[in-house]
């Protein structure tokens, strides 16, 4: 009973990025999907709408102004009770020393840039099913 | 005339037998010849010895019966024989003085007297001997003076001279003349031979030494390296060496000693000074720092590049312990630095250490940062250790700054994660967009935003591209492209702000003009470029609407020697750690994450700054605001 509410409720994704231009492009690649979208602009407000709002997808830039980036989220997330929501880390940095530290702080998937908006749906969709599948 | 020559004593010739001499007259002088001090002696004519008394014994070191027969020249100092064995060969009454060399080699100075006779047509002629050494109470000084005389003659390439102060007689032997290419004859055995051919440079010097030797009644050593012209007009360097011989009063009796020609010693000594200001040049010019190490382990020289890149005075380092220059080189180094100074070590200096001694007026205000045309935070030094085999130095350190290389590494590397970053935000856009365009329809509207925004990322892309050019051509130090003409500063300004809010609608800049200002000779184009560019960082770092205040400055006495534009904001700020790196290319302030750049700006200013041989000033406060001034001379460049 519990379990079909929630299912019929729209999955929530949070695109955290301190470009607007970026946002704005992921907002469009997701626009006409599943997904209801949240915004947040840096590690602080991205945490406080995690705990507001308990999104299922959190799609994450590494490289953001302030007190907490985006390896400092996820690692906060991911140690929190909010733990199951899934991760992907989006970053200008490509190097292999980042993608260890994404994996080390708990990222479900990483994805560098620029990107494929095509790709991400795919990742997002195949991740979001993979969820679904683990809670049936 | 006839010519005999007659014996006396044990081995008594006819001759003088013939003359019937009375046994009484015969003992007397026997008696006489055996007790006399002065050597007596006859010879044939051919110089062989055919009489001498006893005193012969005492003076040569010779037995009786071996100098017998033999020729009086054997006896002669060679430099001497050609002038005194004719002589003794004479026929006329003679006074000379002659050097002999005794059985132990030592050279005895002698006074020679000729006797000549003739009675009843026949000539008889003795000789005497007389020790001119021996006059010398002072046994102790003539057994010196024999010593240093001996030492002397053994050197065949010296010039032998001998001054008796009593008769004021000079004796210069050939070998002293021939040193200064005469024969013997050429020159005469006087003083004024010496004194005539004194450099000038020393004549006044050698004088001085001479009478300072003589009058100083407990020396009896003189020595001094002079010149002396030679016959062919060249001068030669000699070391006179003497010894000089008292009586018991401290009267001088006379002084002798050599000449050594040295000029070869000089040759030498001065291609080895010239090779040592050669050698002193070389280190002091030297872009590295170099230390050299002595075989006691301690510091013998540090070159002026060494006291330079550490701010350290040779006073403080000099004589100290490898050790103790360890530490102190530990001392104004980062933490990480090695435990030893062996080749491959990397010092990196504290910025502090460079910094305190090039801008003394640091952290005035509490919480101000503030910083000069800083360029590079940190001197890194990496050092090389040469061991050498000389007498005097043992190790040479040699301290490379190679912090270009190690900012060149850095920049790469900045500009690998600062401008990639850069570019691959609007490249996301782009590529990401594009892609949407491609798999998807959207309606006209959106459309047209996706569009504006591409193109948005596009004029980004160009900007920063332009930037990268831009630094390049000023860092090519293209002088062509800069033009240089008398400017009033107030106009230039005015056009460098009407410019920027041209671009930047909504931006508050009060300009002040404070200081009157001359006329300047720069390239107004590039000034307001600068301005642009200093003004587009207050702008971005202050928060909306807040006030941006530009300023011309002037400082010197009566008129104004430097002449600023500050530019005053009330933004962020920086702290000092960024202000180190301002004028690095492609750093960028720890707070400037959510605004565009890839860090050039600055380092064109500093570029441009830098051409009018001006520089810049910047004061920050985190959270407060920043103020940069733009120095440059007042007076034409």
């Amino acid at each position: 009973m519990t379990d079909n509410i929630v299912s019929n409720k729209r999955p929530k994704m949070l695109v955290v990025d301190d470009n607007i231009d970026m946002r704005s492009l992921i907002m469009m690649t997701f626009g006409s999907s599943v997904f209801e979208l949240l915004e947040a602009e840096n590690g602080q407000d991205a945490l406080k709408i995690i705990v507001k709002e308990q999104p299922d997808i959190i799609l994450l830039d590494v490289m953001m102004p302030g007190e907490v980036d985006g390896i400092d989220a996820c690692r906060i997330v991911k140690t929190s009770v909010y733990k199951e929501c899934c991760v992907i880390l989006l970053t200008a940095k490509g190097q292999k020393d980042d993608f260890q530290k994404g994996l080390d702080a708990g990222a479900d998937a990483y994805v560098t840039k620029p990107f494929s908006p095509v790709a991400l749906i795919e990742i997002v969709n195949t991740m979001w099913a993979q969820k679904q599948q683990a809670k049936t | 005339m006839k010519n005999t020559c007659d014996n006396f004593g044990e081995d008594v010739p006819n001759t003088l037998k013939q003359r019937e001499l009375s046994t009484a007259t015969d003992l007397k002088l026997k008696f006489f010849l055996e007790q006399s001090s002065e050597v007596i002696f006859t010879v044939d004519l051919h110089g062989l010895i055919t009489f001498v008394n006893p005193a012969w014994s005492l003076l040569t070191g010779y037995a009786l019966n071996e100098s017998m027969g033999k020729s009086i020249r054997d006896f002669i100092h060679p430099d001497d024989v050609s002038k005194c064995f004719p002589l003794f060969l004479g026929e006329q009454n003679n006074c000379f003085y002659v050097k002999f060399i005794t059985k132990q080699q030592q050279i005895v100075l002698l006074g020679a007297s000729i006797h000549v006779m003739i009675e009843d047509n026949v000539l008889t002629k003795f000789s005497s001997l007389v020790d001119l050494t021996g006059q010398i109470r002072n046994q102790e000084a003539l057994k010196k003076s024999n010593e240093r005389f001996h030492l002397a003659i053994t050197v065949a390439v010296d010039g032998l001279w001998d001054w008796n102060a009593i008769t004021q007689e000079w004796y210069l032997s050939p070998r002293w003349k021939q040193m200064l290419g005469y024969n013997d004859d050429e020159l005469t055995n006087e003083l004024a031979t010496w004194t005539e051919r004194l450099h000038p440079d020393e004549a006044a010097s050698v004088d001085y030494a001479l009478k300072s030797a003589l009058d100083d009644v407990t020396n009896d050593d003189y020595q001094l390296a002079h010149r002396l012209k030679n016959k062919a007009g060249e001068w030669l360097w000699v070391l006179c060496h003497a010894k000089i011989i008292r009586d018991q009063q401290g009267k001088v009796e006379r002084m002798a000693g050599s000449i050594t020609d040295i000029s070869l010693l000089k040759e030498t000594e001065k291609q080895l000074n010239n090779r040592q200001q050669e050698l002193d040049a070389i280190i002091n010019l030297s872009p590295d720092g170099i230390v050299t190490i002595n075989h006691g382990g301690c510091v013998h020289s540090v070159n002026a590049m060494f006291l330079t890149f550490t701010g350290l005075t040779a006073q403080g380092l000099i004589g100290k312990t490898q050790a103790q220059l360890l530490a102190t080189l530990k001392a104004i180094s980062l933490p990480d630095c090695p435990a030893e100074i062996t080749t491959g070590s990397v010092f990196k200096l504290l910025p502090a250490s460079i910094f305190a001694h090039l801008a003394p007026q640091v952290n005035e205000g509490v919480g101000k940062n503030k910083v000069v045309n800083q360029l590079s935070s940190s001197r890194v030094l990496k050092v090389n250790v040469c061991e050498l085999s000389t007498d005097v130095i043992h190790t040479v350190m040699y301290f490379q700054d190679i912090t270009q290389e190690i900012e060149i590494d850095r920049m790469k590397y900045d500009f690998l994660t600062n401008a990639a970053h850069e570019l691959r935000t609007p490249l996301s856009s782009v590529f990401g967009f594009t892609e949407l365009l491609i798999t998807r329809q959207f309606d006209p509207k959106t459309q047209q935003d996706i569009f504006a925004n591409l193109h948005h990322q596009a004029q980004f892309l160009v900007k920063i591209l332009n930037d990268i050019l831009e630094l390049a051509k000023i860092e090519a130090r293209l002088s062509k492209e800069f033009h240089l003409t008398q400017y009033a500063l107030d106009a230039v300004i005015k056009e460098g702000i009407a410019l920027f809010t041209q671009e930047h609608t909504g931006c508050v800049i009060n300009y002040l003009a404070t200081a009157e200002v001359p006329w300047l000779f720069i390239d107004a184009e590039y000034i307001k470029q600068a301005l642009f560019q200093v003004l587009s960082n207050a702008l971005k770092f202050s928060p909306e609407g807040s006030m941006i205040t530009v300023d011309i400055v002037g400082r010197g006495e009566g008129v104004y020697e430097q002449v600023g534009i500050a530019i005053k904001d009330v933004g962020v700020g920086m702290t000092q750690n960024d202000l180190n790196h301002i004028f690095e290319r492609f750093w960028r302030g720890s707070n400037t994450h959510n605004i565009a750049g890839i860090g050039i700006g600055m380092a064109l200013v500093h570029e441009i700054i830098n051409f009018h041989r001006g520089h810049i000033e910047i004061t920050s406060e985190p959270d407060v605001g920043t103020e940069v001034v733009l120095w440059l001379n007042a007076h034409a460049i």
